[in-house]
């Protein structure tokens, strides 16, 4: 859609040995390559963990469920640790309307998949 | 122009890896459903024994809390206590034979959901009114005719949406609880009625206050048999009073510890009690329908929207159950929503709880001293509990109804069908006034309001048609301005935010998808339609078509290619819309996505 990525914020944080990368707006194929080079550079930096928080995420499209699947294809291949997190209303519906609810780790909320990554 | 076949088999290369759901399937008869993680047994899961008998005694505790809708009709017919005892236990079994039909599965017939049945008061105005015409037969033909109705009402259910909207499924219900109980009362205080002793009311308002108050104030177990426990200690208190005359204790003491239930073979038809059976049957209809939504929710975790053929085949089941119960001997069954609440409640939805409910309903209708001790329950206790069991079919008839934007058409619908059925109520000598078969539908409160509803709800149709275009220019495609579109029409048209939602997510959802590489020149042109009951969203534009398929492309195609991320948006696009429809001429495409509404 519109060029540039407007439509979608990417921050960072660290909880221990475990990266967190919060995602907020619309994801779509105008900026779902952001949110790929995003991962992939954080997997070339030697993250061991990655989660991805989608709590703050209005809505995902195709494109966005391919870079998911692309960066856990990765992450397995390297061995890295990937989950996302925070799924709920409607982007929840989104996963289970695609058949992709069990092709993920997911966990509920942040706690809970820090529990299992850390 | 061809693209991948519209069929691609999902295969997933790897097991499920969810941390926090329990991938468990719950079985062949709910494909693609997810168990959800609070279920402490899924519909396929088999508790142990002691589970087993528990959950199905607490079933059948609630669901007998219902006969008092049979008894207060064979009351009504003047049947002798010990004939209403057999025909108690006729009511057990048919109540058992309804819930393993509705678990089963057998043919068409059966949702397979743990869905217990129980006698309605959807039926009580409309049996009590046959009672009086024409004695049981009467009530038993009437009833065998409404259940027929159902079952063939039960695959035309999409269709009855329009004729059927909230505003007036929500009055017919609050007007099947309202007269109900009305009719309940009437057997105290109508022309042909004992007065009531002062010993009466004190173990009525007993009854109901023990009832209000577990219910209001209770927890746990005693919240949830409020109604059995107060029917006891109401019936107890009556005993203590002197209200349970000697001849009734006689025919309790008189009955056998076993014994096999006559049926009763004699039916007869009215065509003056078509019209309330039937709104009784489509009532009874709905509500078999919503409880069927309810098991469905209950039993997948990735519940989208109602699946309606597991709906068709419930509804097939309460139908064929009916018309079983008019055929032997009862009144009419409905699929207990009460019992749906208890099995979310306690989370045990098991496939077995069912056959356990229907097995000791079952053993009870062998027992003739149990239906012979509810035969001879005093009055007050019996229009108590139907009191009770109204209020709550009332409010949920008032939840439906405000579940819509009261616009000017849906007040008038609602406050003068209201007013209408009332008037019946009030001054009954409206109907021996009105000449026949005007006078079909000025007979009883539950018709004419009924009646009124309909008639007025297709007369608003007129003019509800709404159309917009909006269109997008290539190169200039912002999702949030289609956001800003559908917003503002649904908002204008006073559509149900959820389907707005879903509408523009599969606008936006299509456009992502043919951006890249399927869309050519020229603009993206949106139509939104809305009817009230359909919404259908069109968008056309110069390029190729998309495929939807039914099936999920497998995840290696969706990695490896857009074109396989296309597939996926396809397949999101087939589930997010009620139906989608494609089409491609001279160039342009155009696809059709079509809600409920």
């Amino acid at each position: 859609m519109k060029n540039g990525g407007l439509s979608i914020d990417i921050d960072r944080t660290r909880a221990g040995n475990v990266c967190i990368v919060t995602l907020a707006g619309r994801i779509d194929s105008s900026n779902a390559k952001d949110v790929l080079a995003e991962l992939t550079r954080l997997m070339d930096s030697g993250e061991t963990s990655l989660l991805v928080d989608l709590g703050n995420v209005l809505y995902l499209t195709s494109a966005a469920f391919r870079v998911l699947l692309v960066a856990t294809d990765e992450a397995e291949r390297r061995a890295i640790r990937f989950a996302l997190c925070s799924l709920a209303g409607h982007v929840l519906e989104l996963f289970e309307m695609g058949g992709l609810v069990d092709v993920f780790a997911i966990h509920h909320s942040r706690e809970d998949a820090l529990k299992q990554l850390s | 122009m061809t693209h991948t076949s519209d069929v691609i088999q999902a295969v997933d290369e790897r097991p499920p890896r969810s941390a926090s759901q329990d991938p468990v399937r719950a079985g062949a008869k709910l494909t693609g459903a997810r168990r959800p993680a609070n279920l402490a047994y899924g519909l396929d899961e088999v508790p142990p024994p002691s589970a087993l008998v528990l959950n199905g005694l607490q079933h059948v505790g609630l669901v007998t809390i219902y006969l008092v809708y049979p008894l207060l009709v064979f009351r009504a017919a003047g049947v002798p206590i010990d004939v209403t005892a057999g025909l108690m236990s006729t009511g057990m079994i048919v109540l058992a034979v309804a819930t393993f039909l509705q678990a089963k599965r057998l043919g068409p017939v059966g949702s397979g959901f743990m869905c217990p049945s129980t006698f309605t008061a959807s039926y009580i105005g409309p049996s009590l009114l046959a009672a009086k015409a024409g004695g049981l037969p009467l009530v038993f033909g009437m009833t065998i005719f409404a259940g027929l109705l159902e079952a063939v009402l039960a695959p035309m259910l999409n269709r009855l949406r329009a004729i059927l909207p909230p505003e007036v499924s929500g009055l017919v219900i609050f007007v099947i609880g309202l007269s109900g109980g009305i009719a309940g009362l009437r057997t105290l205080f109508g022309p042909q009625a004992e007065p009531v002793l002062p010993s009466e009311w004190c173990v009525g308002l007993l009854t109901l206050g023990v009832m209000v108050a577990l219910n209001v104030w209770g927890r746990g177990a005693a919240r949830m048999f409020c109604a059995l426990i107060g029917l006891v200690i109401g019936y107890v208190a009556a005993a203590i009073a002197g209200l349970v005359d000697a001849s009734a204790i006689s025919v309790v003491v008189a009955a056998p510890w076993f014994g096999v239930p006559k049926l009763h073979f004699s039916w007869s038809f009215d065509l003056a009690l078509v019209a309330p059976f039937a709104i009784a049957s489509v009532a009874a209809t709905m509500k078999a329908a919503g409880a069927i939504t309810v098991c469905q929710r209950m039993n997948d975790a990735a519940w989208v929207r109602t699946d309606m053929k597991s709906v068709t085949r419930g509804v097939l089941a309460d139908g064929v159950s009916t018309a079983l119960a008019g055929a032997v001997g009862a009144v009419g069954t409905n699929a207990a929503t009460s019992s749906v609440g208890l099995a979310a409640a306690t989370g045990v939805a098991s496939r077995s709880v069912a056959y356990a409910v229907a097995a000791i309903l079952l053993v009870l209708g062998f027992l003739p001293k149990l239906p012979a001790l509810l035969g001879v329950m005093p009055r007050l206790v019996i229009v108590a509990a139907l009191l009770f069991a109204v209020s709550f079919i009332m409010i949920n008839g008032l939840q439906i109804m405000m579940s819509r934007l009261l616009d000017a058409r849906r007040t008038l619908i609602i406050a003068l069908s209201l007013t209408c059925g009332m008037a019946i109520e009030v001054f009954p000598w409206i109907s021996t006034a009105t000449p026949v078969p005007l006078a079909w539908f000025v007979g009883s409160s539950l018709v004419l309001a009924t009646a009124t509803a309909l008639v007025l709800n297709l007369l608003f149709r007129i003019g509800v048609r709404k159309t917009a275009t909006f269109t997008v220019k290539n190169g200039e495609i912002e999702p949030e301005a289609v956001e800003r579109f559908f917003q503002a029409q649904g908002a204008t048209w006073g559509a149900r935010p959820d389907v707005v939602k879903r509408a523009t997510y599969g606008t936006i959802q299509l456009i992502d998808a043919i951006a890249a590489d399927y869309l050519h020149d020229g603009p993206i042109t949106i139509e939104m339609r809305f009817d009230e009951f359909n919404l259908d969203v069109r968008v056309t534009y110069r390029g190729e078509q998309l495929t939807c398929p039914e099936r999920r492309p497998s995840l290696a195609e969706i990695r490896e290619s857009e074109a396989g991320a296309r597939l996926l948006a396809g397949f999101i696009l087939r589930r997010n819309a009620d139906r989608v429809r494609t089409e491609w001429k001279d160039g342009r495409a155009c696809v059709q996505f079509h809600f409920d509404h």
